[in-house]
């Protein structure tokens, strides 16, 4: 391999991303208006859960749940009504998706030796308004329970309900930070990984690729010349996506800059590495675009970038292991948000190090100059 | 618009013109075709023929003037026109992915009528590709192909037919028999309006109009044109006005090639699958010579040249391009050959001197040689002042010469060139030869494919190939002796005919 080669391929690269209309200003707003929006609406805190409290004990204890439930950010009162009947039509009507039924002498029953139970019933139908709405409800009704009774008979009042879901009462920022880091990854999946595979299948498309292939030029230089300016776009979009986060959102990494960069730059190679191989195996746009999508998809979605490992099923878990971006997110926020040191990392950029190496040598490969 | 005047007519166009921004594509342009006639146009690259048919078939509105077709307004009665029309663009308009049934039923299902209701039309046509209709239409020869978009133009019976250089990269013999079926149409009735690069396709037609930078500058039957110009041929009066300043005369120059092979091949075969492309080919080429490949659409040609440029590899045979073994030193042989491929070749989206730069760059060739080579291959085209423009903005011809000259940038012994005047007007085709003739007599070794059959009397021996393998091999001179016959086209059509794959 020749550098004077590979640094033609590499200008001609930057040539037509700089002449095209389109591209550039792409890689500019695309990390502004993801960074910008997306922290906003992709939260999956939910907020204003319509309530119905059906009240047949009529009580001053009635009257403050009722106020209480009014009160909060998360939860609002619809109506307070004797009937059953009136609140499950406010569920079908759609105006709220939590019922809480104060059984007759409830109030009373709470200082005997067998308490009555409150009644909750969320809506399955919205189930994450239900589910969530439950849970909001199930932790007011423990907070006015420890107000009114002596803290030992509340906590076993609260208990038998089982109320332990005071994390989602978290402030809305947490989430937010929580998503920061998740966004910058799908960003640097779709531009590094996506504009190498469309470029290489254009130039299959428009048929200049076969005067390369009657070239002599090596294998790994002309992959080498085709990955290396999307890895220079990718320093950038990162770089402007965590100025972003630190200028709007006030999230600076807690470890040190090193860290992030490190990680990233591993992970711009594996992915535009990927995007290569899959364009040496399509003959078409439309075929490669949909290659890359099922695996996007795979990887956003099983990587614990949207929802955590954790709650997969274990045989999904053992998947994500195979995962690249799953290391990578595991990085950032540990990154972000714990401020781990390198040393804890170590496994992490290890499976990295191993996929990118593993990336390249496919893209290296999978590239035939002969048929 | 009155109808006394346009219903003597099938098209009528009275002072059209059309730019697209400071470019004008067409100006003033007016004339007539009558009912029943097979009319062609004529002209160069970026003429404005293709802005012209896009007019008449209702896909571009004039900036001024009018144009009616069966005596429609091709603006304000473009709903009842579109019925009447039937228009087969340059690229051929068929989804390669369907068969051939498919491509027709849908074309048929689009305009509303059953296949049977035209089938009389095309049934003639029909008829030659039915051995094919379940195959995908991606998969059919240029010929075939091109038949089939014949039909699918027809299936609605329309009474005019706009096709817009039908032929392009269509071997002769099935360029003949397309031909053939416009005159069939013709008899029926069918107004065709035709656009080619072929002069002898243009001799086909009733009447002819020469058209240049959005002008018409001659319309007359071709005989007349040749009467009036004093001239031999429908190419030297096409010629004659658009270059004037060119010389008419024969082109052939000698080149006496030295004994020394530049490609060697021997039984050189190529399968896919069950298909055997290319069939135990043996043949060298010497150097410094000008070898014509030829052979009709899908004989295989492609494939051979991508076995002797090393971007394929042979099922079995073996062979030496410029001294190295094509099966173990394909990436030795890249280093010394320069190819110039059907498709163009060059970056549209990068100036000329950026492609010089790249394609220097990537034959490891320096700055400073790029610098020296570049500039003087682009002083011998008369280039250099221009080589900031965009490739895009160049007219075809230049690209072609451009491309030509770019893949002689890192001095290579033999250049490939895999049809290079596909699509191309006789002035830049001429220009093309001359540059041909340079570079040879340079030493340089030409291959060379085409459909053209008078560039196949330029080439100093020619190959003609049928189905996968060379059935003649010999001077231009000596193939008419032996095939008894007056042109090469002539040894090319008896050779064709027999062809056993008719694909």
């Amino acid at each position: 391999m020749k550098s004077s080669i590979l640094a033609v391929v590499v200008r001609k690269e930057f040539q037509q991303f700089f002449r095209n209309p389109f591209l550039p200003r792409l890689c500019l707003m695309f990390p502004i208006v993801i960074m910008l929006i997306m922290p906003l609406v992709t939260n999956m805190e939910v907020k204003h859960v319509g309530v119905v409290v059906v009240d047949n004990d009529r009580q001053e204890f009635s009257r403050q749940l009722a106020n209480s439930l009014r009160a909060s950010d998360y939860l609002s009162l619809y109506e307070v009504t004797p009937s059953y009947a009136t609140a499950i039509h406010a569920i079908e009507q759609g105006d709220a998706d939590v019922i809480v039924d104060i059984p007759d002498g409830f109030y009373k029953s709470l200082f005997t030796a067998e308490p009555k139970r409150l009644k909750l019933s969320g809506n399955a139908v919205n189930a994450t308004k239900g589910t969530f709405g439950l849970q909001y409800v199930q932790a007011v009704v423990g907070r006015i329970l420890a107000e009114e009774m002596p803290a030992s008979r509340a906590s076993m009042l609260a208990s038998a309900m089982t109320v332990s879901t005071l994390h989602l009462f978290n402030p809305t920022l947490d989430y937010r930070y929580y998503m920061i880091p998740a966004l910058m990854i799908m960003l640097i999946v779709m531009l590094c990984g996506f504009l190498p595979a469309l470029n290489i299948v254009s130039e299959k498309e428009v048929g200049t690729i076969e005067q390369i292939n009657v070239s002599p030029i090596s294998h790994l230089t002309f992959t080498l010349g085709k990955v290396l300016p999307y890895w220079i776009i990718g320093l950038v979009v990162l770089t402007v996506a965590m100025t972003i986060a630190w200028a709007v959102y006030g999230l600076a990494p807690r470890s040190s800059i090193g860290i992030i960069y490190g990680a990233s730059a591993l992970f711009f190679v594996i992915m535009s590495c990927f995007g290569i191989t899959i364009a040496n195996g399509s003959q078409t746009m439309q075929q490669s675009m949909f290659v890359m999508f099922f695996f996007v998809m795979i990887f956003i979605l099983m990587s614990g970038l949207m929802t955590p490992i954790q709650s997969m099923p274990s045989w999904a878990q053992t998947i994500t292991y195979a995962i690249p971006p799953r290391y990578y997110i595991d990085i950032m926020r540990a990154g972000y948000l714990r401020g781990s040191s390198f040393a804890e990392l170590l496994p992490q950029f290890g499976m990295l190090a191993a996929f990118a190496v593993v990336f390249a040598l496919m893209a290296v490969f999978s590239y035939r100059k002969q048929s | 618009m009155s109808d006394q005047a346009t219903t003597s007519k099938a098209i009528s166009v009275s002072n059209v013109s059309k730019s697209y921004g400071k470019v004008k594509a067409i100006q003033d342009v007016s004339f007539d075709v009558a009912p029943g006639e097979l009319f062609g146009l004529i002209g160069p690259d970026g003429a404005g023929k293709s802005t012209l048919f896009r007019i008449l078939v209702t896909l571009l509105t004039p900036d001024s003037g009018e144009a009616t077709v069966e005596g429609l307004n091709t603006v304000g009665d473009y709903r009842r026109l579109r019925k009447e029309i039937g228009y087969m663009p340059g690229h051929f308009s068929l989804y390669p992915d369907l068969t051939v049934e498919e491509n027709i039923n849908f074309f048929a299902s689009i305009f509303g009528v059953s296949r049977q209701e035209g089938y009389h039309l095309i049934a003639p046509i029909y008829e030659q590709i039915a051995p094919f209709k379940d195959r995908p239409a991606g998969k059919l020869s240029g010929g075939m192909k091109q038949k089939l978009a014949l039909c699918c133009a027809l299936i609605h019976r329309p009474k005019v037919l706009f096709l817009d250089e039908p032929t392009t990269g269509v071997d002769a013999v099935s360029r003949q028999e397309f031909w053939d079926l416009l005159s069939q149409l013709r008899q029926q009735g069918i107004t065709i309006l035709v656009s080619t690069p072929y002069m002898d396709e243009a001799m086909r037609c009733q009447r002819v109009a020469l058209i240049s930078n959005g002008k018409i500058m001659e319309i007359d039957t071709p005989q007349g044109l040749i009467d009036r110009y004093h001239l031999p041929t429908i190419e030297d009066v096409f010629i004659h006005l658009m270059a004037p300043d060119k010389p008419i005369g024969s082109l052939y120059r000698h080149i006496t090639p030295t004994h020394h092979l530049a490609i060697n091949v021997k039984d050189l075969t190529k399968r896919f699958g069950s298909f055997t492309a290319v069939d135990h080919i043996t043949f060298s080429v010497e150097k410094g010579e000008i070898f014509g490949f030829l052979g009709a659409n899908g004989a295989g040609k492609t494939t051979a040249i991508k076995m002797l440029c090393g971007l394929s590899f042979p099922t079995s045979g073996s062979g030496t391009v410029a001294g190295y073994d094509i099966t173990r030193q394909a990436e030795e042989i890249k280093r010394h050959i320069g190819y110039m491929s059907q498709r163009f070749s060059l970056y549209d989206d990068l100036s000329v001197w950026q492609n010089i730069e790249f394609f220097g760059g990537i034959y490891g060739m320096t700055r400073q040689e790029v610098e020296k080579r570049g500039r003087e291959i682009l002083e011998e085209l008369n280039f250099y002042d221009k080589r900031h423009d965009l490739v895009a903005d160049i007219p075809l011809g230049w690209k072609q010469k451009l491309a030509f000259s770019v893949a002689l940038l890192h001095r290579p012994e033999i250049v490939f060139l895999d049809e290079p005047t596909g699509g191309v007007d006789p002035v830049v085709r001429r220009q093309f030869w001359e540059l041909i003739y340079q570079t040879a007599a340079k030493g340089v070794t030409i291959f060379v494919t085409t459909h053209y059959m008078d560039e196949a009397e330029y080439c100093n021996r020619i190959s003609i190939m049928v189905a996968g393998k060379i059935e003649a091999l010999d001077t231009p001179t000596n193939l008419k002796k032996a095939y008894g016959a007056q042109s090469i086209d002539e040894v090319f059509r008896i050779l064709a005919r027999n062809n056993p794959r008719n694909e």
